[in-house]
């Protein structure tokens, strides 16, 4: 480009800037006067502009300060470190050095991060960290970095993560512009984990778009829980620290995402997050963070005194309750904002769930709430830890006298209880009952990281999860492959199991049912997982749901299509669906001793009729109810659902009829 | 650095600063080699958390090569203007290096702190970015200048105003359309 090209355009697009976005156009179309391809080169800069916000903001040094480090530090890879094998230092930061190492322990790889000394020579403030990331050690979540060990070896302290390949939020954003879909589908696993965290007690305190990191399947995974702790000055420093910084002349890398709590030097608590998250979305819709300024003074002189302009301002296509969530989140006074990261997360949800239903089913927009009717449920969320040393998480809804659901492929306490496909199951059972579920070793908020996945680990499972909850005596409902596992847990401890409902259940897995296509359908599954399960593009998990659930609404669908990779990893997925065909509790039936419930719909594909017609012939005393349907998992919708209510009701001794 | 470098450094900037051309000529390879230094003094272990920070960086290269009582205020925007300059070349002839070592590397580009976010391959795209900055610097010098100064010399847009002789808001504005034009120049590769 020329000298003088470039004086004319750099004047038409200063001009242009100095104008309001809708104000642009017409200006263009003026000064232009017709020359088209003048107005295409200032407006593919005007939105260059738009997404330049944050670039070369940060200055070469700091950018290249892991790549200038390399020349001193990079020693460590190649060597050992405790147990460790470091590989490579995969990156530098205020927060220390982080290496790829193979802990040679269990053969696994991980991202061990060292702290660097100038943090860690004040022995309180290390006591301070250790505690926090001890307790966000015990946050067992799939949308939170998995902290394997907190440690010191040879004097450097270090903490041994997960590792996570994928991008951060903060790049992601920088590439190109986020569909509000996408939005939302980060937003609500952030504020999943959030609200899993803050259930814990923990906060995070520095909720930004770098420790916010995306897998390129999809899951969304925060960082650092509970190492703000580290960098935290003791409450009147802050604003010591915060001048200093700004007579350095630092770019403000974090300042963006301080709630004014924070901004003051205030006790800071979980709502805190909530602020953060508020920002982190107003930037992930409109590209820009709604507190802006030249300084970090200004910045926090913003975030402390301005209202943000409305999304709508910058993306016309915001849906209003989005804008709704997004002010309550930024409101200054934490009283009047989401008070739980719960709440938010519900929000996110619904609207999350309308948007994509309005999508499948072609519809712009639909103005009524799908929000569900009646009391709202509240679940508590538990772990408890197997002999083997497996975490599995377990939750109660309602109260009353329990009733105890096995898990079954697949299950996530915190995703299916409001489910399209779950919810009717939880509310009629929940409305007077203690509803116990909890999530199989290996997947939903149960440890992942599992080395056995036998039948007997199942069973030791649900044994757990009722131990821990000290129940005495209940029923248990099994369904699909929580039968088995309830079959053999009832012959086990008869004195406990009060009454068995098997739906949709089996004794033989589907290897042991000598049916050959069945077989062969199962293996080219196996096959797909591998090759599916992680891929973005849901028609892979499809075919899935559609064995599962053939009647479905295109809603419950992309909800089970998502609950597959939410759920659990391929790897898992491969390894249960395995160890599920192998299932055989047939010789187990003729010991049930207790009161048994056989339901089975006639025409569903995933568990053949003929299957349900086996426990209940073979178990003394069983009752056997054909329902009508195609259906694996009944859906709420359906004529067999009401029927099904009926029949347990009135097996359980529960009727609110009679 | 030993005090007769400081006196020869105070000595040029003075004498640059009253129009002596040549005198920048000797005292670009002094400020080199002590900003070099210390960029990787401060990358060393012993100083995390004390990185990414430029101005610090140059300040502390500017007290240790300069007598500060016999120079006037402005000669220290001079100071940063060399320094800047500086900079960018010891940054891009390492990132040059790197990018080229990193080549076929087989390491996997995984982010997993902030400051590596900034860009998964920092080195790389720092070279791109000098690449854009010499074609800018031949559009247009004066917008050059405040990148240089922005980003490889790390002032603030006040800092740059000053050692450019110009108002704050010029600054502002050039640095903004710069920015769209570098960026657009980036995402064409």
């Amino acid at each position: 480009m020329t000298p003088e090209h470039w004086q004319r355009i750099k004047v038409l697009l200063e001009s242009a800037l100095e104008r309001k976005p809708d104000e642009r156009s017409a200006f263009l179309n003026q000064a232009c006067a017709g020359d088209s391809s003048l107005r295409n080169e200032v407006e593919s800069l005007i939105a260059s502009h738009e997404q330049a916000s944050r670039f070369i903001e940060e200055p070469a040094y700091g950018v290249m300060a892991g790549s200038l480090a390399d020349d001193q530090t990079d020693s460590l890879a190649g060597q050992s470190f405790g147990p460790y094998q470091i590989n490579a230092r995969i990156g530098t930061g205020g927060m220390g050095e982080v290496y790829l190492a193979q802990d040679s322990r269990l053969g696994r790889k991980v991202a061990l991060k060292m702290l660097p000394d100038f943090f860690t020579r004040d022995d309180e403030r290390v006591r301070r960290f250790q505690q926090e990331a001890r307790a966000a050690s015990a946050l067992n979540h799939p949308n939170i970095i998995t902290i394997y060990e907190i440690g010191e070896i040879d004097s450097r302290h270090f903490i041994a993560t997960e590792f996570i390949e994928g991008e951060t939020l903060l790049r992601r954003m920088t590439n190109s512009p986020m569909k509000i879909v996408e939005v939302l589908d980060v937003a609500t696993q952030v504020a999943r984990a959030l609200s899993a965290a803050h259930q814990a007690g923990i906060a995070h305190r520095d909720i930004k778009p770098g420790n916010i990191m995306l897998r390129p399947d999809g899951v969304v995974k925060v960082l650092d829980f509970g190492l703000a702790k580290l960098t935290e000055q003791k409450g009147d420093d802050l604003e010591a620290a915060t001048l200093v910084h700004t007579k350095q002349g630092i770019v403000m890398g974090t300042a963006h995402y301080m709630s004014p709590e924070q901004a003051r030097g205030q006790k800071m608590d979980a709502r805190t997050d909530i602020f953060s998250l508020g920002v982190v979305i107003y930037e992930m819709v409109t590209g820009r963070v709604p507190f802006a300024g030249e300084t970090m003074t200004d910045v926090l002189a913003s975030i402390l005194m301005l209202e943000p302009p409305s999304l709508s301002q910058s993306a016309p296509e915001v849906p209003d309750e989005l804008q709704r969530i997004v002010h309550s989140a930024l409101r200054k006074d934490k009283e009047k904002r989401y008070q739980t990261a719960g709440e938010m997360l519900n929000d996110l949800k619904s609207l999350k769930q309308r948007l994509e239903f309005d999508v499948e089913s072609g519809r712009a927009a639909t103005p009524a709430s799908r929000s569900s009717p009646g009391v709202p449920l509240e679940q508590e969320i538990r772990f408890c830890t197997t002999a083997d040393g497996v975490r599995i998480a377990y939750a109660t809804v309602g109260e009353g006298p329990p009733l105890v659901k096995a898990a079954n492929w697949l299950n996530h306490l915190e995703y299916d209880w409001q489910s399209p496909i779950w919810r009717h199951l939880v509310e009629e059972f929940a409305r007077d009952h203690l509803l116990v579920r909890y999530d199989e070793r290996g997947n939903g908020l149960s440890d992942w990281d599992v080395e056995n996945f036998s039948f007997e680990s199942f069973v030791q499972d649900l044994a757990t999860v009722v131990n821990s909850l000290g129940l005495d005596r209940f029923p248990i409902l099994g369904i699909s492959q929580g039968g088995p596992v309830a079959v053999a847990y009832a012959v086990r401890y008869p004195e406990k199991v009060s009454h068995l409902i098997l739906y949709g259940s089996y004794a033989r897995g589907w290897a042991k049912r000598g049916l050959s296509e069945d077989t062969e359908r199962r293996q080219v599954q196996n096959a797909l997982i591998k090759l599916g399960w992680g891929q973005d593009n849901p028609a892979f998990r499809q075919l899935w749901t559609t064995q599962y659930v053939p009647d479905g609404t295109p809603e419950q669908w992309k909800w089970f299509n998502d609950l597959h990779r939410i759920s659990t990893s391929p790897d898992n997925a491969v390894r249960l669906e395995y160890e599920l065909g192998q299932i055989d509790v047939v010789d187990l039936l003729s010991q049930v001793k207790v009161p048994t419930l056989v339901l089975h719909c006639r025409d569903e594909i995933q568990v053949p009729f003929e299957e349900g017609r086996l426990l209940a012939a073979k178990i003394p005393g069983a009752r056997f109810v054909p329902l009508e349907g195609r259906n694996h998992l009944l859906l709420e919708s359906e004529p067999a659902w009401p029927r099904f209510v009926t029949e347990v009701r009135r097996f359980l001794g529960t009727d609110p009829l009679k | 650095m030993g005090q007769s470098s400081t006196h020869e450094v105070t000595q040029l900037l003075i004498a640059w600063g009253s129009g002596d051309k040549a005198a920048l000529d000797k005292l670009m390879p002094l400020i080199h080699q002590e900003l070099r230094r210390l960029a990787h003094h401060y990358m060393s272990r012993e100083r995390a958390g004390h990185t990414l920070q430029t101005t610090a960086l140059v300040n502390e290269a500017y007290v240790r090569l300069v007598n500060r009582k016999e120079v006037h205020w402005q000669n220290r925007e001079h100071f940063f203007a060399i320094a800047a300059q500086s900079m960018r070349g010891i940054l891009v002839d390492h990132a040059r290096s790197h990018a080229y070592a990193k080549r076929g590397g087989g390491v996997r580009n995984v982010a997993l702190d902030e400051a590596l976010v900034v860009s998964q391959e920092p080195a790389a795209e720092v070279v791109a970015l000098d690449d854009a900055l010499k074609q800018l610097e031949q559009m247009d010098p004066q917008q050059g200048r405040v990148v240089e100064l922005r980003f490889f010399g790390g002032l603030t847009i006040e800092q740059t105003a000053e050692a450019l002789h110009l108002s704050p808001t010029t600054i502002k504005r050039e640095w903004k359309t710069a920015k769209a034009w570098l960026y657009h120049e980036l995402a064409k590769e």
